[in-house]
Formats: C-alpha cells, sequence, structure tokens
C-alpha cells in the first residue's frame, strides 16, 4: 500500500513539474503571477444626498488601498480593500482657521471586493486579452453632516452586490511584464440597508429598530435586494503597471465609483461619485 | 509605441471625468431669493409633522408669503418674511439660523422667570461634591437627601451604543447613595438633548418596563402620510435602580429630551414631578440648510404622553404645580426646590 502510495505521489510531483514546464514552454513570457499592490494618492468625493441638504458636497482625501490579484493564464481573481475617510465641503462651508465650523461632512468609505473572471478572447493585434466575469463587492459610505453649532445628521449606504466584471489588459511591450488593465463593474443584484428612508430621522426600515438590541443586527435584517429601478451603480478601473525588476513594479491607476442610490418612492437620490488617482507599489510573487 | 499612445488616451478620457462631477450628480440650486423660498417652504411641506396640530394651512403661508418674493428681493427683507413664518409656527423647534440672528419661538415664558433656575443654592445645597460634567450631584443640606442638577441631555452617541457614556456615571451616583431617604432631580433649566441620554437616566429608577410615551412621524410628502404610533419604555437597567422617593423639579424651560424625561419619571410610583409645566415642544426635529447658507429645524414627529395626550404644544403638568415668584427670588428663596424637601422629608 505504502509503494503504490509512492509510486501515485511521484508521478504527481513529476507529472506536475512536467505540465508545468510544458506551460513555460508554450507561453514564454507569461507565468501565472501574484501581485500585492498598496496604493495611496489622492480622491476626489463628490455627494448630493438629497435626504439630508439640497447642496453638493464635495472633498479631497489621501485614501489607503491595498489590492492582490492573480494572474492566471486563462483566468484572473482580484481582492481589494480601499479606506478613504474625507472631509467633504458646499458651497456654504463657513471655515475658521481653515478648519470647517459649519455646513461640513465627515464622510468615511470603504470598500471591499472580490472579483473573478475568464478570459473569453484574445486580441492578438491589440495584444489585448479579454476577460469576463463576476464581481462580489460591499461598500459602506457613511456621513456625519454637520450643519450649525456642531450638530449633526447621521446619514449611510451600505451595498453588498453581485454583478457583472469585465476586463481587459493589453501588454504595452512583448516580452515585457508591463501591462493597461481596464475593467468595468456593474453590480447587477444588491442587497442594501438604510434604505427607504424619508428624512434624517425616518425610515420605515430603522423606525422600529430598538436601541436597546443589537442594532447592526436589526439593520442587516432591515435590508432590501434591489437591482437597476433603485440602484445604479458602476464602477471604471483604468491602471498601468510597470515592473522595474523581475518582482518589484509599480502601478499608476484611476478609478471612477459612482451609485445613484433611491430613497423613499424614488422621490430622492444619494448620487455618489468618487474619483481616484492613485499610485502603488507593486510585490510580484 | 501605438499601444503606449493608445494607453494614454484611455487615461485621459477617463481623467475628462475627474473634473465633471456637477455633470454627473448634478449642479447645486441657485442661490437667489426665489429658489430658497422655494426649497424653504417645500421642506416644511413634506418634513413638518404638526400643521394640522397648530391649525396652520401650509398652502396659504404659500399663497401669501410668495407674491412677496422677487430676484431683487434682499437678504433683510427674505429675513423677515422667513422670521414671520417661523413666528407663525409657534413651535419651540422650529429656529432659523442666519447671519441676521437666530429666530425661533419661545413658550411664554417672561423674561423674569425666576422658576427656571435653583435660588439660594447654598442654603438648600452642600457644597463641594464631587462632580460630573452633565450630571451635577450633592446632597441636600440635609444629608439624607441627594440632589442631582441635569442641565442637558445633549451629547453624541459613541458606536452603537448610543447613550453618551457620561450619562451612565447615574450608576456610580446611586450606588453611593442607597441609604438616601430621597433624591430631587432638577431638570427646570434643561433645554434637551438626545433622547436616549434622558432614556438612560429614567432607566435607573423604574421597577418595571413602562411604556412613557407614543411618537409618530410624518413618513410621506402627503398631509396625511404618517407612521403607526410607536410606544417608547424605559426598564430597570443599572447595577441598581433607585425606588424610594424621588422628586423631579420642571419648569416651562424643561424642553425637548428633558421632557421625554419627565414623561418617563412621571409614570413611576415613587416618583413626583413639582413645578412648573414644561416646555411642550419634542417633535423629534431635523436641520435643513439653504444655498444662501441659512440653516433652519423643523418638528418630523408628534408625540403623545403614555394615556395618549399629545404633549405638543401642551407641554407635561406637575404632580404638583408650584412657582417661584419674583418677590420668592428677591428673599433667597426656591418655592419649587423647597416643596420637592418638603415632599422626600414628609414621604414613609
Amino acid at each position: 500500500m505504502k509503494i503504490i502510495t509512492s509510486i501515485i505521489l511521484i508521478n504527481i510531483i513529476f507529472g506536475s513539474s512536467n505540465s508545468f514546464s510544458q506551460e513555460d514552454s508554450t507561453r514564454a513570457s507569461f507565468e501565472s503571477q501574484h501581485l500585492f499592490t498598496l496604493s495611496s494618492g489622492i480622491s476626489l468625493h463628490t455627494v448630493r444626498d438629497e435626504i439630508m441638504s439640497p447642496l453638493m458636497y464635495r472633498g479631497t482625501k489621501i485614501p489607503l488601498s491595498f489590492m492582490y490579484r492573480f494572474r492566471g493564464i486563462e483566468n484572473r481573481h482580484t481582492v481589494l480593500l480601499y479606506y478613504d475617510n474625507t472631509e467633504l465641503n458646499s458651497s456654504i462651508t463657513k471655515t475658521y482657521n481653515d478648519e470647517a465650523i459649519s455646513h461640513y461632512v465627515k464622510n468615511l468609505n470603504l470598500n471591499f471586493e472580490y472579483s473573478f473572471a475568464k478570459k473569453v478572447t484574445t486580441l492578438e493585434d491589440f495584444n489585448t486579452a479579454c476577460f469576463l466575469g463576476i464581481r462580489f463587492s460591499g461598500m459602506l459610505n457613511m456621513r456625519n453632516y454637520y450643519f450649525i453649532q456642531g450638530l449633526s445628521h447621521e446619514s449611510a449606504e451600505q451595498m453588498t452586490g453581485l454583478g457583472i466584471h469585465v476586463l481587459t489588459e493589453t501588454t504595452i511591450q512583448q516580452e515585457s511584464n508591463n501591462f493597461l488593465r481596464v475593467e468595468i463593474n456593474i453590480p447587477c443584484v444588491s442587497y442594501v440597508l438604510f434604505s427607504e428612508r424619508y428624512n434624517a430621522n425616518v425610515s420605515e426600515k430603522f423606525d422600529d429598530i430598538d436601541l436597546e438590541k443589537n442594532i447592526l443586527w436589526q439593520l442587516f435584517k432591515n435590508g432590501d435586494i434591489v437591482t437597476f429601478n433603485k440602484l445604479f451603480e458602476m464602477q471604471a478601473d483604468v491602471s498601468y503597471s510597470f515592473f522595474v525588476s523581475n518582482h518589484i513594479g509599480f502601478a499608476l491607476q484611476y478609478r471612477l465609483q459612482y451609485y445613484s442610490f433611491a430613497q423613499y418612492q424614488d422621490l430622492f437620490h444619494a448620487r455618489v461619485l468618487n474619483n481616484q488617482f492613485l499610485i502603488g507599489l507593486t510585490v510580484k510573487l | 509605441m501605438n499601444n503606449m499612445k493608445r494607453s494614454f488616451s484611455i487615461l485621459i478620457s477617463f481623467l475628462f471625468f475627474y473634473g465633471c462631477d456637477e455633470m454627473i450628480v448634478g449642479s447645486d440650486p441657485t442661490n437667489t431669493p426665489e429658489s430658497n423660498f422655494e426649497i424653504f417652504w417645500k421642506d416644511f411641506d413634506r418634513y413638518y409633522a404638526q400643521f394640522s396640530l397648530r391649525h396652520i394651512n401650509w398652502d396659504s403661508v404659500y399663497t401669501l408669503y410668495r407674491p412677496r418674493i422677487t430676484p431683487t428681493t434682499s437678504d433683510g427683507q427674505l429675513f423677515n418674511i422667513f422670521s414671520n413664518i417661523v413666528y407663525g409656527i409657534n413651535d419651540m423647534h422650529v429656529t432659523l439660523y442666519s447671519p441676521m440672528g437666530d429666530v425661533y419661538w419661545e413658550p411664554l415664558i417672561p423674561a423674569s422667570y425666576p422658576s427656571r433656575r435653583i435660588i439660594n443654592a447654598g442654603k438648600y445645597v452642600r457644597t463641594g461634591a464631587p462632580q460630573n460634567s452633565v450630571l451635577e450631584y450633592r446632597t441636600c443640606q440635609d444629608p439624607a437627601i441627594g440632589y442631582i442638577i441635569i442641565r442637558t441631555f445633549e451629547g453624541q452617541s459613541e458606536g452603537l451604543s448610543m447613550t453618551d457614556s457620561r450619562y451612565l456615571a447615574i450608576d456610580d451616583i446611586l450606588s453611593q447613595w442607597k441609604n438616601m431617604k430621597g433624591i430631587i432631580i432638577d431638570v427646570r433649566g434643561n433645554s434637551g438633548g438626545n433622547g436616549i441620554n434622558a432614556e438612560t437616566v429614567a432607566d435607573r429608577f423604574a421597577d418595571q418596563s413602562r411604556v412613557y410615551l407614543y411618537q409618530r412621524q410624518k413618513n410621506g410628502p402627503g398631509k396625511d402620510n404618517f407612521s403607526s404610533w410607536k410606544s417608547m419604555s424605559i426598564e430597570p437597567k443599572g447595577s441598581y435602580q433607585f425606588l424610594k422617593p424621588v422628586v423631579v423639579l420642571t419648569s416651562r424651560a424643561t424642553m425637548s429630551s428633558a421632557e421625554m424625561f419627565v414623561m418617563a419619571m412621571q409614570n413611576l410610583p415613587q416618583v413626583t414631578i413639582v413645578g412648573d409645566t414644561t416646555a411642550g415642544g419634542i417633535g423629534n426635529p431635523i436641520f435643513r440648510e439653504l444655498p444662501n447658507g441659512w440653516t433652519y429645524r423643523l418638528s418630523t414627529g408628534i408625540t403623545a404622553d403614555a394615556q395618549g395626550r399629545i404633549m405638543e404644544g401642551v407641554g407635561v403638568f406637575p404632580d404638583v404645580p408650584v412657582l417661584t415668584t419674583s418677590a420668592d427670588s428677591a428673599n433667597g428663596i426656591d418655592r419649587i426646590l423647597e416643596k420637592g424637601i418638603e415632599i422626600i422629608k414628609n414621604s414613609k
């Protein structure tokens, strides 16, 4: 029995190393890659939340993003974590010594994404591979509106979605690992919290929340499954990765995130636009 | 090289979006007198909950004032019009904040109204006792009677616990005062804050779960769009509940969530409310803002007591009505506090 097991193990090991060597010989300049990128830069966050104010609020901040990418021969996996804590101002924000004292918003933006895509075609003339897949994403956009004398109301959207993930990767120079990546993500079905709000205090979803019990769990239970009729969300991403050595590289990234979420019988909308310009350090394994 | 050019052209086309946020999320409403009036009027129309209660025909407000607003209406003229509207609503939770001043309707409190504060404190209360930033506590001259003055229920929630932790000091105070004959809680000058903080304090005096008020919210644009009545309760919480005699001192300056506190306490068997009727404004207010930078506050709810009596514009009646007059004040007499001490002393 031990002999049989040993033979199987040896076969597996040698067999797999053979298959790897065959694979290597056929793809010349491409091997499966694990890319870890830590990025930062500048984000421009723009919000119009009609539940809270008729005015647009916007601000810039330095976000932090961590991305893991697996680049296989036929597929791609991506995990992204994004954090952005921004102070937003409006046309009526009053400041004192450059500090906002009234009519400003403290905005926390957290994102988590996992996407998987499979190669569907290759455009040889353009050195471009096209992928199609799905993306699972979770987003929390929480805002505290400071009106006057430190008095504030809270507003938030939280959405967890499953949607289409379209990705193209263009090799910029043959025989190099440098590539341009363009992706578009559109969630098709989302589970959203904090819905059906009528004003800062009122929503049939949390009017009955018992403050003495677990609020998070009650909020979670009171979510809604929505699709394009209530929530249009889109995220586009263009990044260019170039390597200065076999394992170290840089990534330049532009990311656009937008959603429009209808509240209370579509009477009000929260529209949020987030532009990010990021530069990151990439480690390739 | 072509690929490189294409890459940059794609990047630049995305950069285009960077400057187009107004195109995508929509631009601000114009800052004109007409626009500011329209937003102001419409916000009240959508959110204000007490038109019917206060016998106000809001459409007639539009009919009356809208024609007076023109592109040449000055800020001063607009301020006067808004002020007239705010005063006309007669709701202490309706306030206009502007660089020209704050406008709000006050309950009918005379300029000189000594009932709203402790008079000649040293005569009744010992000094030098430990203090808390929101719950000031010490004993009366009779050390068997505790005295807590709560000047506000303001305080933001921390995390998801909702209660400002400063109010949890009530547990420490009561654990020190287990042997007291009774406690006086003075909210005569308390203008409110966060109702959860009020409830947190009241919970420490509850013998069992008791509904203390009902609220309904304006939850739609129609004039009759209201939620169903929702009850709010207090229940025994904290390490110790003080079930011996308690007197709560009130006045016309006891407002908003301080009135919620009074309603919660009034339902408890060991509690007596002493003083004047409270202000009569609970309302669950929200803030809104205008393109010209002015801010306003309005009530989005209606509150009734545990018996179903509407409290808005009425207030909570004390169990023992007492006023401190100007003459009392001049003579260093706090009539309301004296009555409170007397009730504790005479309790069994």
